[in-house]
């Protein structure tokens, strides 16, 4: 896998959930010292290829986003505990993201 | 003196400009927050880009609604409203500019105010549906001619009042759903939310969870906006061109323009609503992006005990079948209510013809069925979303009849907004202007009577 650089949240509208996404992935990536990472959020129909290195997504949009970057599912989007173990076991898996 | 007259001129151009406003909000809020510099300017020119891209968009919006009224208006007699939150509030930020952003940014404060002194400890985040409502309050503020800083007062007051209020109907409903106190719903559709949780938990029963059925998952590409509202405007003008077409020849020409084939032409302008819906959202994202963290930084600040009221599909991971079955059923429900409120126009002419949304399918169905599921199970779930979504195909109409909110062929879809807009026309019909006074009036009631509660909420922080 690639280095990530950026991070681009996802749900269906990309107004409200993926902002809060953003804004709690923005604060576990500071915990998991990955600040260079620039965090974005948007819609389902604003995901193409190459948007984003990674993408952290609402579990429902999982399967309608995972073909354009490697995506990992949250189930609970304000819990930062869960949020940090998902993105963890992902940058633990992927050394060299 | 030249100077002077032209630093005020400068100062007054510089607050009556409605996205320019707005960015000295979100200016001040990351100072609060000790932002960069280089942050700084790069949020403030997001934002003011996102009020163009909201005002360019209206354009695409406006103009691709008009061939499918002029073909409604000419061959079945009506003009079709189209109820989309997005596209009213696209085509009416240009009217009420200042008044929206004044109205905004007082009732986040008022939000902060009552949720710090009262029991109502909610803090509204979903910047959009808060734009939603101000929208409402500046139309009907303005058609009752109230001055201008009136209508920033009374219609800050409405809206603050509201987000710190409205989210505290369904906070229980949320809180079966996620298990926790933390957060809330805050979306315009929350009255109805509440009226489909207790419809369910008294046709259903909850230990027969939706979320046991199977269902094809085909259906799942339609949650992309893009798709779903491409398909169903093209649907909407290929039906309603077709029918025109055998009834009235020269009819689809002078829609769709010389020579223009109808399928073409209904593709078009599908999609031309669809583009203007997207730029407009990009707008909406970029704006609500920078005024998001701002707000919850300050209200941070100030109430860190606060509940965060949040966008509904915060909730849509916890029952992803009961969303889709929820989407399925009210979208079924939507094209019912719309032949029956055919006939309703033909025997009340003053109710207006809504078309079928699928957005709002979309996210009514979703959301009755999320709220649904823990108060009345798999039974609750269908019940609730084709019942209630049966009514919420008429709400936008009870808005235009009763509350003469109607833009460019467009309005709001949201309950809440349906709610306030006709109570505050009604009010403003009986008592006229003194409308302003009883609104000062309720908000002094909700600081005395709805007194702090003592048992602080946790807070997720």
């Amino acid at each position: 896998m690639a280095k990530v650089n950026t991070i681009m949240c996802i749900c269906p509208a990309g107004l409200g959930s993926s902002l809060i996404l953003s804004m709690n992935v923005e604060k576990v990536l500071e915990k998991l010292g990955r600040t260079d990472i620039v965090v974005k959020h948007s819609s389902l129909g604003d995901t193409y290829n190459g948007c984003a290195d990674l993408l952290v997504v609402s579990a429902d949009v999982y399967d309608q986003v995972k073909q354009y970057a490697p995506t990992v599912a949250i189930h609970n989007l304000i819990n930062k505990d869960h949020i940090y173990e998902v993105l963890k076991q992902y940058f633990d898996e992927n050394p060299d993201a | 003196m030249g100077f002077f007259v032209f630093l005020l001129d400068f100062l007054i151009q510089l607050l009556s400009n409605a996205s320019i406003l707005i960015s000295l909000f979100i200016m001040a809020g990351m100072m609060v927050r000790k932002k960069k510099t280089t942050e700084i300017i790069t949020s403030i020119i997001k934002t003011l880009l996102g009020f163009n891209l909201i005002s360019g968009s209206s354009t695409f919006i406006v103009g691709s609604i008009i061939p499918l009224n002029t073909m409604t208006a000419t061959a079945f007699g009506f003009t079709g409203v189209v109820p989309s939150n997005e596209a009213c509030y696209g085509a009416a930020a240009g009217q009420f500019g200042t008044a929206l952003s004044g109205i905004i940014i007082a009732a986040m404060a008022i939000n902060i105010v009552i949720a710090k002194f009262t029991r109502f400890s909610f803090i509204y985040l979903t910047g959009h549906e808060m734009m939603w409502v101000s929208t409402c309050c500046a139309f009907v503020f303005s058609a009752a001619g109230l001055p201008l800083w009136q209508i920033i007062v009374a219609g800050g007051l409405v809206t603050g009042m509201y987000m710190a209020i409205f989210p505290s109907l369904i906070h229980k409903d949320v809180c079966k759903i996620t298990g926790s106190q933390e957060i809330s719903i805050a979306h315009t559709g929350s009255v109805l939310y509440w009226v489909a949780a207790r419809f369910a938990a008294l046709v259903g029963d909850p230990k027969d969870s939706i979320e046991d059925a199977k269902i094809p998952e085909g259906m799942a590409f339609l949650k992309d906006w893009n798709v779903s509202l491409s398909l169903v405007m093209f649907a909407l003008y290929f039906v309603v061109s077709v029918v025109c077409l055998i009834a009235v020849p020269g009819l689809v020409e002078k829609a769709f323009g010389e020579g223009v084939n109808f399928i073409i032409g209904s593709i078009n302008y599908a999609l031309q609503f669809t583009t203007g819906v997207f730029i407009l959202m990009a707008g909406v994202r970029l704006v609500v992006g920078e005024i998001v963290p701002s707000f919850r930084g300050i209200s941070e600040k100030f109430i860190p005990n606060a509940v965060a009221s949040l966008d509904i599909p915060i909730v849509y991971p916890y029952y992803p079948t009961g969303t889709l079955v929820g989407f399925l059923c009210c979208t079924v429900a939507f094209i019912l209510a719309f032949f029956v409120n055919i006939a309703l126009h033909n025997a009340v002419p003053a109710f207006p013809v809504i078309l079928p949304n699928v957005i709002n399918a979309f996210y009514y169905g979703a959301t009755y069925a999320c709220v649904a599921n823990p108060n009345g199970g798999k039974r609750g779930v269908i019940l609730a979303t084709l019942i209630i979504g049966f009514f919420t195909h008429f709400a936008p109409g009870f808005l235009i009849w009763l509350g003469g909110l109607e833009v460019s062929g467009t309005t709001f879809g949201g309950a809440d907004t349906v709610l306030i807009g006709v109570i505050l026309n009604t009010l403003n019909k009986f008592i006229g202007n003194a409308v302003f006074y009883v609104i000062i009036a309720l908000f002094v009631l909700v600081l005395v009577f709805g007194h702090r509660k003592k048992d602080g909420k946790k807070e997720v922080e």
